[in-house]
């Protein structure tokens, strides 16, 4: 069995799936381009446009763009500011600025040194139509093991729609900071899949009833999950972004990997046309959805943290930590 | 022993006189001329005597009594004063010659059998032509050296066995040299044009000699042709194979100039070309992807392929529509005579090939078929995610071969093979359908109808009609199940005429029509499934050709090839075509309407001349210098933005935005061989211009996509490079070592900002390799078991690697601006093989061998690419390396 094992190594070589390892290529410095990130959307808060410069592969910490002049100008030419509250963050008053469904808006940005910066202009389109939210089972393959969530949406018969998701699953974290301490207060823990982006795209989809999977909540207990799933509508340029980028984070460096590229957005210099930017400007119109997974009917155990049991003596207790994995802020939607 | 057959000659020509013997009275006189002696003994007798006037002319006649005795005694007798021998020829034919030169004759026999007019006349050439055929089934051998002893004047049989050298009269000695054959030698005495049927002998053992790219010996020096090689399919039995499989692709990889894409990959790159800039003619069939799993195999089945042609310069006028280089791959005609059988085993493939005649020694069949199933492999294995995967592969070759008489030949070659894959990853994300499983199947059909006419020596005419389709399909068989299906067929009619005006001078000219279909993708749900079907509409086109071209020898120190070939290409309808906004392709947004064209409307046309000319000069025996320049068209491009080509790669026509590609080659060539031929030496430098090469804007969709040409950028591209080769053609120890350098770049630079790639600067295609080094060796141990290696070196090819890197969305993004400009670590392999051969007896019923192959022996990981992953605190690199193991096989192979 040893040899066969041995040979079945080759295999699986010849069905291009292994023979990864690291490896250390010398690469030349970032240059000096900006980074646009910036949504703005139809919720009523206040909406953050990042500025920042490119920064070399290995550093962590990306330099900041301060003391530029940042503005949306919507289709009636009125022009809403955004200040600097960090460094190279600029956000919209909230009182004053709430984007609509319908308008079109265009990002102006000028430096202090006088480079003008501007995104093409971007509609905000609306929602679809929700038929159904429902989940399905799958443990056809461990890794892949969990509870699929599908999102039935009636399609707005415009071209040029499509949609992203960004899902959320709380769980109530039994304990805090360390496995061996209980939490002091109610603490979700937050679980995404960054990497996964969750987009679809209108030219496979449009104006019908169609399916998308939107996520995917593993099965490590038996009680019910809360997700909470925000869609977001996109123009065509917003979509061709996040494909890109989407294609990008699905990159294993496979024969099907088409050549990477740099992803191109929305954002263009207009004083200096040969300029790269990169980044972009979106604008969505939103919506959340609240769904609950029941899992109690799966008849395998579930994989759960191995809890170690608590030390002897009065239980102490630890604060939930605010962080992008936990919180002590109940989910909008929480019912349980 | 020459005496003792002169002494039968003499003895049986004495026999000959005496039946002849009769009274014949010569004028006795003392005055009377020799020389009027012998021509009134001449008319009387009705014979002929040859001999130089000056011999004789001063030579009295003596008197001589002839009565009762033969004419050769009375000849005889008549020169006796004269000191001159008489050699009897034929029945009425005498030579009267001085002593030394008579003697000289007579020592060889041959020489006695076949002289005629010897020619005491002014030096003259004369043709020596005919076939060569195997002795044991009357099949012509093309590529078979033919030399002349001193190796001043040689050639190499044409795909039907024939040759044609010219010679200078009198007493020549030519030698015949054929892989796998006996080397023959006959000696001529040239006095008018000859004509000759050489039987050729298969050498049963072939251990004598294996030369490994069984090129024809001195053929570099005497074929017109430059950047071309010939290899018979048998000579690359010994070299080490992956899996054991003789692999033309693979072994076209080894020549200098030629590199591969990488381990699991289709396709090659010659001089810096494409992979898409290789025609590939399997039996004229031009095939649209030569591989089976992902490139681990090539579609050719190693028995029943008999030999090929591979021109990376220098192509001849017949071929065209692709501008890098010309594979042409022929199989072999089934035997005529009886049936014969071949085959081979391995861990997981299986071959056989079947021949023979099918009624009388007219009509014959060649099948030939090769399965590979690993499924039995991948479940044994144990691991969980091999369980689900699959690769399967067959194909089936079928030829018929019908010879009513010798002047029609009549063909029909088949050949089907699909390939089935099954990967258990998602490995189409990347097309932004999620999905579980993917099914990869892909299927090549090709048939070709041959009519050869031979009316006469000099003239050949052959026709073809060829069909070729190329189908592939991705299944996406779990939720949402879908299929995307893309095609190319290929309909392709060719006339070839030849004409032999003399021996130095021959004339071709043809017609070709290509008609070719392309479905470029269209998707459909499956069952249950909800996806809106989209079908990107299919393109049809028209290629036709007209060529002429003259193959000159002008003296017999330079022949000059020189010829045209027009090409013009049609697209066709019915069609929707879009039209931009300021002809700016740059995204879809600028479309400003469609435009519809109706079935078999000219939509779009392109045509031009490729002019090609190429010389040779026979600088002295040893040495030649070649020129060579050629220009070539291709209206049919592959649309690939992957590294390698995919199976569901999406070809693509000439229209109104994307423009034909054209190449012009300029090279020049050293050849250097030994005096006795077992030295090879070549230098090649070429340099090439391409118009409207073809690469593709950043983050280019290709599937699916119905406005392509938005995805297409065309510029200007170059090639360039040096390619040195020493070969050793025999002995124990033959084979080669070659190094190239080579450049190929490519400029981008449009008017609009997004139509430029790097700031408009020339930059590394992705067949860039500038270094290679490839040796190939092999070593005849003992007469049963044979050793070869194989290393090839390679520079990296270019990647593309980040030059700086944002977060987006909590997401990290890689920024890649500069295209092409880093490299991946160089590739380099070492293969090793051993031939066993247990049976050596002559005429044995069932031969079989066994080879024993080790693929990659030190087992270097080469980076197939290089990626980069990780999260928004830190960024690794990978590299990705197939088969980065040794690989060893083993084969057991049988003839019968």
């Amino acid at each position: 069995m040893k040899t066969i094992n041995y040979i079945s190594l080759f295999i699986l070589c010849l069905l291009l799936q292994t023979c990864i390892e690291p490896f250390d290529p010398k690469i030349a410095p970032a240059p000096q381009h900006l980074v646009v990130e910036g949504l703005i959307t139809n919720q009523n808060k206040s909406h953050v446009i990042k500025l920042s410069f490119l920064k070399n592969i290995n550093i962590v910490k990306a330099e900041g763009l301060s003391k530029a002049d940042v503005r949306v100008i919507d289709n009636n030419g009125i022009e809403y500011v955004f200040k600097e509250k960090n460094r190279g963050e600029y956000h919209s008053d909230s009182i004053q600025f709430l984007a609509q469904i319908g308008n079109i808006y265009t990002l102006k940005i000028v430096t202090k040194e006088g480079k003008v910066y501007q995104s093409s202009p971007e509609k905000m389109l609306p929602q679809p139509t929700i038929n159904s939210i429902y989940n399905v089972y799958n443990d056809e393959n461990s890794e892949e093991e969990g509870f699929y969530i599908y999102i039935d949406i009636k399609d707005n018969p415009e071209e040029g729609n499509s949609y992203r998701w960004e899902s959320t699953y709380y769980s109530i974290k039994p304990r805090c900071r360390e496995l061996t301490t209980l939490c002091c207060e109610l603490c979700w823990k937050i679980y995404r899949v960054p990497n996964r982006i969750m987009i679809s795209e209108d030219k496979y989809y449009n104006n019908m009833n169609s399916t998308m999977e939107v996520f995917r909540v593993p099965y490590d207990s038996r009680s019910s999950a809360f997700v909470n799933i925000e869609q977001y509508s996109m123009t065509t340029s917003s979509y061709q972004f996040w494909s890109q980028l989407k294609k990008q984070i699905a990159n294993v460096g496979s024969i099907f990997d088409p050549i990477p590229s740099s992803i191109g957005g929305n954002m263009e210099c207009k004083t200096e046309p040969n300029e790269k930017v990169y980044g972009c400007f979106s604008v969505s119109s939103y919506s959340l959805i609240s769904y609950s997974v029941r899992r109690d009917y799966i008849t395998r155990n579930p994989i759960t943290e191995n809890l170690p049991p608590l030390p002897p003596g009065p239980p102490s207790c630890n604060p939930c930590d605010e962080s992008l994995s936990s919180t002590k802020i109940k989910p909008t939607g929480w019912k349980f | 022993m020459f005496k003792s057959l002169f002494l039968t000659i003499i003895s049986l020509l004495t026999l000959v006189f005496q039946l002849q013997a009769q009274e014949i009275i010569l004028p006795p006189t003392d005055t009377v001329k020799l020389i009027d002696l012998l021509q009134n003994f001449e008319k009387e007798k009705n014979i002929k005597c040859y001999y130089k006037n000056e011999w004789l002319k001063d030579l009295k006649g003596i008197e001589i009594k002839v009565k009762d005795t033969l004419i050769e005694e009375a000849l005889k007798e008549l020169l006796i004063p004269s000191k001159l021998k008489l050699i009897r020829y034929t029945i009425n034919e005498y030579l009267i010659l001085p002593e030394k030169e008579a003697n000289y004759l007579i020592s060889d026999t041959t020489e006695l059998n076949s002289f005629r007019k010897l020619a005491f006349k002014k030096s003259i050439f004369f043709v020596f032509k005919g076939e060569v055929v195997d002795q044991s089934n009357k099949k012509p051998i093309p590529g078979v050296s033919i030399q002349e002893e001193s190796k001043k004047i040689g050639t190499i049989t044409d795909s039907l066995g024939r040759f044609e050298l010219s010679m200078s009269k009198g007493k020549q000695r030519i030698l015949f040299n054929m892989l796998g054959y006996k080397q023959q030698q006959i000696t001529i005495i040239l006095d008018k044009n000859l004509e000759r049927q050489i039987m050729f002998e298969p050498d049963a053992s072939q251990l004598a000699e294996v030369m490994i790219f069984g090129e024809a010996k001195d053929s570099q020096l005497k074929v017109s042709e430059i950047g071309m090689t010939k290899v018979n399919l048998q000579s690359l039995r010994k070299l080490p194979s992956f899996m054991g499989e003789t692999d033309v692709v693979k072994s076209i990889i080894m020549l200098p100039g030629v590199s591969s894409v990488g381990e699991g990959a289709t396709g090659f790159f010659v001089r810096g070309g494409t992979i898409d800039q290789n025609l590939i003619l399997f039996d004229d069939v031009p095939i649209y992807n030569s591989s089976h799993l992902f490139g681990m195999f090539s579609i050719f089945h190693p028995d029943y392929a008999k030999d090929f042609v591979f021109y990376r310069g220098g192509i001849p006028v017949k071929y065209g529509g692709r501008i890098s280089s010309v594979l042409d791959i022929k199989s072999k005609e089934g035997d005529f005579e009886k049936i014969r059988g071949r085959g081979g085993l391995s861990i997981l493939t299986n071959r056989f090939s079947i021949e023979g005649p099918i009624v009388g020694k007219k009509l014959s069949f060649n099948f030939a078929t090769r399965i590979v199933y690993t499924d039995w492999f991948l479940k044994l294995s144990g691991i969980k995610s091999l369980q689900n995967t699959k690769a399967n592969f067959q194909d089936f070759n079928l030829r018929l071969d019908y010879k009513p008489s010798e002047k029609h030949k009549i063909s029909f070659i088949n050949y089907w093979g699909r390939d089935y894959l099954k990967l258990a990853s998602d490995s189409l994300s990347l097309l932004g359908i999620n999905g579980g499983s993917t099914i990869i199947k892909y299927s090549n059909l090709c048939s070709s109808l041959q009519w050869t006419y031979t009316p006469s020596k000099k003239v050949n005419l052959w026709n073809s009609i060829n069909y070729s389709n190329y189908k592939s399909d991705i299944i996406n068989p779990d939720f949402n199940p879908f299929e995307i299906r893309t095609g190319v067929s290929n309909l392709v009619q060719k006339t070839n005429f030849e004409y032999l005006l003399t021996n130095s001078n021959k004339f071709s000219l043809g017609l070709e029509n290509n008609f070719f279909r392309i479905n470029p993708g269209n998707l459909r749900g499956l069952s249950s499934s909800n996806i809106t079907p989209i079908k990107v509409l299919p393109e049809q086109g028209l290629e036709s050709a007209f060529y002429i071209a003259h193959d000159w020898q002008i003296i017999p120190l330079i022949t000059i090839n020189y010829g045209t070939r027009y090409s013009r290409f049609a697209f066709l309808g019915p069609s929707e075509r879009y039209q931009y906004k300021d002809n700016l392709l740059a995204n879809n947004f600028t479309i400003l309407d469609t435009v519809s064209y109706s079935s078999n409307q000219v939509v779009y046309s392109y045509g031009g001349f490729e002019p090609r000319i190429s010389l040779v000069l026979r600088l002295n025996e040893k040495n030649s210098l070649k020129f060579n320049y050629n220009r070539t068209r291709q209206y049919i491009h592959l649309m690939s933005n992957t590294t390698s080509s995919l199976p569901i790669d999406r070809w693509k026509l000439s229209d109104e935005f994307v423009k034909p590609q054209i190449a012009d080659q300029y090279a020049i060539g050293f050849f250097r061989s030994s005096i006795s031929n077992q030295w090879v030496f070549s230098w090649e430098l070429y340099h090439r211009d391409i118009q409207n090469p073809i690469d593709f804007r950043g983050g280019a969709e290709v599937l699916l996509n119905k406005n392509i040409e938005t995805s297409i950028l065309q510029g200007q591209g170059k090639a360039q490079g040096s390619e040195w080769m020493i070969k050793k053609t025999n002995g124990k120890v033959n084979g080669w070592i070659s190094y190239a350098y080579s450049q190929s770049l490519i400029k981008l630079d449009g008017v609009h900002p997004d139509d430029k790639i790097n700031n408009g600067n020339w930059y590394p295609s992705i067949a860039d390799r500038p270094h290679q080094l490839n040796l190939a060796l092999s070593y005849q141990a003992t007469r049963r078991w044979n050793i070869a290696i194989n290393f090839v070196y390679n520079t990296g090819r270019p990647i593309t690697y980040p030059n700086g890197r944002y977060t987006f969305n909590g997401l990290p993004v890689l920024n890649y601006e500069f295209r092409n400009l880093d490299r991946i670590p160089d590739y380099h392999r070492l293969d090793l093989s051993f031939t066993f051969e247990p049976n050596l007896t002559k005429n044995k019923k069932w031969e079989s061998s066994w080879n024993f192959s080790i693929f990659n022996v030190y087992g270097r990981r080469n980076p197939f690419s290089v990626y980069f992953k990780g999260n928004e605190s830190s960024m690794q690199a990978y590299q990705l390396s197939i088969l980065g193991v040794a690989f060893p096989s083993i084969t057991y192979n049988f003839k019968f």
